[in-house]
């Protein structure tokens, strides 16, 4: 076999996973072992204690490695939190050649231009992405290597997040000790999982539902328009709840798991649920309804949030094949309904596509950020870089 | 209170055509004004006073459901829609949310009148499902921004009207729809201006609203003839408008008017309000009014404003506690007196800073919002503990 196993970590605010993923003939990725293990030193996908989120990290790896009877030496590190941003930088460059023909040379160089972006002291680079290039007035362009024009530019969509808590995940997988080969934004591993081509090409959003953070990536017109994550996910949720029938977090856990809906409809009417007392709880009964008003308020909240973005950044109204949900809170009753009715596109649960082997871990929604990292370290970390997600990490975290 | 100066404004195509129907059937009622961006619709329509707004942006043709157009447009004529409201005392703002006029010229216009010095009621309805998802949402948001501006708000759903309108062709459809409005728009005028011998005034109907969190829907019956008491509390009672009557039930106020010719019994009056009674929520506040109108022969109608708890839309469920609500149920027996305490004082309990497990960490502020702070606290939505 050609290519070495890769292994995906995400240290998540919910859990910690890690799949490894073997190459197989015909392209097709097999998943053979993966580890599990609820996240500790997480808050909104950052890192606010190395010494706890690296225990659960060894804990983790250590599982796979039994599992899959391998041994783990570096890992395809998928990384969220509320200040991952994205914008689109347009560099331009005259055309080289005396007849106007538009050479690879060019291309390379309105690339690296358009890669300069000014980003504040603090922020780095995590992606940049290739949208469409313009031939002096003519927008759209996709390939324009041997077509006549005076000058060439390049839309490149750039992902940036906050340098220092980048490094401080990464730093946390180092303490293992485990090498990174390669990072990137849990949204867009997400998204390659679970979009099909036909998706991509009619413009599609994925919604990653996590327990810290919520990401969103869009895709219009083939390309992906626009990135980002907000820091509100599941564990919002559970502390609304929590909050208002003032009840412990553990309690309110298992109430948002059991009972749930971020939708209201009539068939909870009337109906009570009892929590049964425990040490320093007496125990009580709420109303299924105000339980499902306590969450419908959130996520409706958050969701119309990344919608107002996708208006204001234009994107919406190229997006026709409509909504896929990801993570853990893609299993919450009543979200595509709801996720339909605010966004009024057809919306749908993702799966992982083109992967096989271990079932659990192919099936569900909460484990398309790996599934998808192993994918894009297939991809893209293995050789092949020229094209595609250009991922910053050699700049970013070289030793 | 009979001096007061009452105008009627129907705003964008589907409010004109409403205040329409009210021109045509009470001729002797208050100043009707229509006030669109469609020339085809001002010169069909039988207001009093007519005004077109935005010719130089959409020579006249409407704004084609564009929202912003409709604002602009709105405010490019500002002075002459303020000038229509000069002495007037409570203006009744009719727009059907969802296109372009109403929505986005509605807040303009209730800012002018609220200027101008007077009271502003706004009825809003919504538009029906099957004209898309689009509307539907516009409308939601128009909803949004007319709380803010308007004194009271009532909003009606289309959609709730299906039962009235019967399996007619679509033209008959809509008509009915605006008929029955306008007869419901009629009779919420009538009860604020109209003696009775029960009057109510508009502070009641604003307490209503204000119970209501801004927001309020209405229910209507009407019958004539034999068993007329009977009939209209069907209609009123089981129809869709108040949901078969799950709205009267759940409302936390109501105010209900009943209006009928001069053979109105005192009989009558008690039978309706013993129906209505008997439905709604002990601790629930209810106001009465009656109406004599001359015009009405052999006819009974029942009007029924509530606070609704507004599902469709999250943010209007709030319920803003007020001061005062305790005290005045004092004629209670101790009974009822004592579980109301006790259920508005776990529906007060707020915590405006409350965080929970993201009490010491960096907040998400988005847009200047802590998202932190659970989003029913934000939005106040009442929470039954």
């Amino acid at each position: 076999m050609g290519l070495p196993p890769i292994v995906a970590l995400e240290i998540g605010t919910s859990k910690v996973l890690a799949i490894v993923g073997e190459m197989h003939e015909g392209g097709n990725v097999m998943i053979t072992s993966m580890g599990k293990h609820p996240s500790a030193g997480v808050r909104k996908g950052e890192i606010v204690d190395l010494e706890n989120a690296g225990a659960c990290v060894r804990t983790v790896l250590a599982e796979a490695e039994e599992m899959g009877k391998v041994s783990i030496r570096q890992v395809h590190l998928a990384i969220s939190g509320g200040h991952i941003q994205s914008l689109i930088n347009r560099g331009t460059v005259p055309v080289q050649s005396k007849d106007g023909e538009i050479t690879r040379d060019d291309i390379e160089q309105v690339m690296d231009v358009a890669r300069a972006v000014n980003l504040p002291p603090e922020r780095d680079v995590m992606h940049t992405i290739c949208q469409h290039f313009c031939i002096d007035d003519q927008e759209m362009v996709i390939q324009p290597e041997g077509m006549e024009g005076a000058k060439l530019s390049l839309d490149m969509l750039v992902l940036h997040g906050v340098r220092n808590r980048l490094r401080n995940t990464v730093r946390v997988v180092r303490s293992v000790p485990v090498e990174v080969q390669d990072v990137a934004f849990s949204g867009l591993c997400s998204a390659l999982a679970v979009l099909t081509p036909e998706q991509k090409a009619g413009g599609a959003i994925v919604i990653d539902l996590g327990g810290g953070t919520t990401d969103y990536v869009a895709y219009a017109n083939n390309v992906l328009a626009a990135a980002g994550a907000l820091g509100i996910g599941g564990d919002h949720i559970t502390n609304d709840i929590a909050l208002a029938f003032n009840i412990p977090i553990s309690q309110a856990e298992t109430l948002k798991g059991e009972s749930g809906s971020a939708i209201l409809d009539s068939s909870s009417t009337g109906q009570k649920i009892t929590l049964p007392p425990e040490v320093g709880f007496p125990g009580r009964a709420i109303t299924l309804r105000a339980l499902h008003t306590v969450m419908s308020a959130r996520v409706d909240e958050v969701l119309r949030m990344i919608k107002k973005r996708l208006i204001s950044e234009d994107i919406l109204h190229h997006v026709g094949a409509g909504v896929v949900l990801t993570g853990g809170g893609a299993h919450m009753k009543g979200i595509v309904a709801l996720t339909e009715k605010i966004f009024g596109l057809p919306c749908s649960i993702g799966k992982p596509r083109g992967v096989s082997g271990l079932v659990t871990a192919t099936e569900g929604p909460e484990y398309a950020t790996c599934i998808g990292m192993v994918q894009y370290g297939f991809k893209y970390s293995l050789g092949n870089r020229s094209q595609g997600f250009g991922s910053m990490f050699k700049k970013l975290f070289g030793r | 209170m009979h001096d007061r100066k009452v105008t009627i404004v129907g705003l964008g195509g589907g409010g004109c055509k409403i205040v329409d129907w009210i021109a045509r059937s009470s001729p002797d009622g208050p100043a009707i004004i229509t006030i669109s961006t469609d020339s085809e619709i001002l010169s069909s329509s039988h207001a009093t006073t007519k005004l077109q707004i935005g010719s130089v942006r959409t020579t006249g043709l409407g704004t084609g459901g564009d929202i912003n157009l409709g604002r602009l447009s709105a405010e490019d004529d500002i002075e002459m829609i303020s000038s229509l409201f000069e002495g007037v005392d409570l203006v009744i703002l009719v727009v059907a949310l969802g296109g372009g006029t109403g929505t986005g010229g509605a807040p303009v216009v209730l800012n002018a009148a609220r200027n101008a010095g007077a009271m502003t009621l706004c009825f809003a309805t919504l538009p029906f499902n099957f004209e898309g998802q689009q509307k539907k949402e516009y409308a939601e948001e128009g909803i949004a921004n007319l709380k803010d501006v308007s004194d009271a708000l009532i909003v009606v759903p289309n959609e709730r009207l299906f039962e009235f309108i019967g399996v007619s062709n679509v033209a008959d459809s809509f008509e009915k729809a605006d008929e029955v409005i306008s007869d419901g728009i009629s009779s919420v005028w009538k009860l604020i201006m109209k003696p009775g011998f029960i009057s109510l005034d508009f502070a009641h109907l604003q307490t209503i609203v204000r119970n209501g969190g801004g927001v309020c829907t209405f229910g209507y019956g009407s019958a004539s003839g034999e068993g007329r008491v009977a009939a209209a509390l069907k209609s009123l009672l089981e129809g869709s408008l108040l949901e078969k009557g799950a709205v009267v039930s759940e409302a936390r106020s109501l105010l209900v008017s009943i209006a009928g010719g001069s053979d109105l019994t005192l009989k009558e009056i008690d039978d309706v309000m013993k129906a209505i009674s008997a439905r709604m929520h002990k601790d629930a506040k209810l106001f009465m009014g009656t109406i004599i109108d001359s015009g009405f022969h052999d006819k009974l109608s029942i009007t029924v404003i509530a606070s609704e708890k507004w599902s469709s839309d999250p943010a209007a469920v709030t319920e803003k506690p007020k001061e005062g609500e305790t005290s005045d149920t004092s004629d209670k027996s101790k009974r009822t007196r004592s579980t109301r305490a006790k259920d508005l004082q776990t529906k007060l309990k707020l915590e405006p800073t409350g965080k929970g497990r993201f009490n010491n960490v960096e907040p998400t502020v988005l847009d200047g919002e802590d998202f932190d702070i659970p989003t029913f606290v934000r939005r106040s939505i009442s929470i039954e503990r």
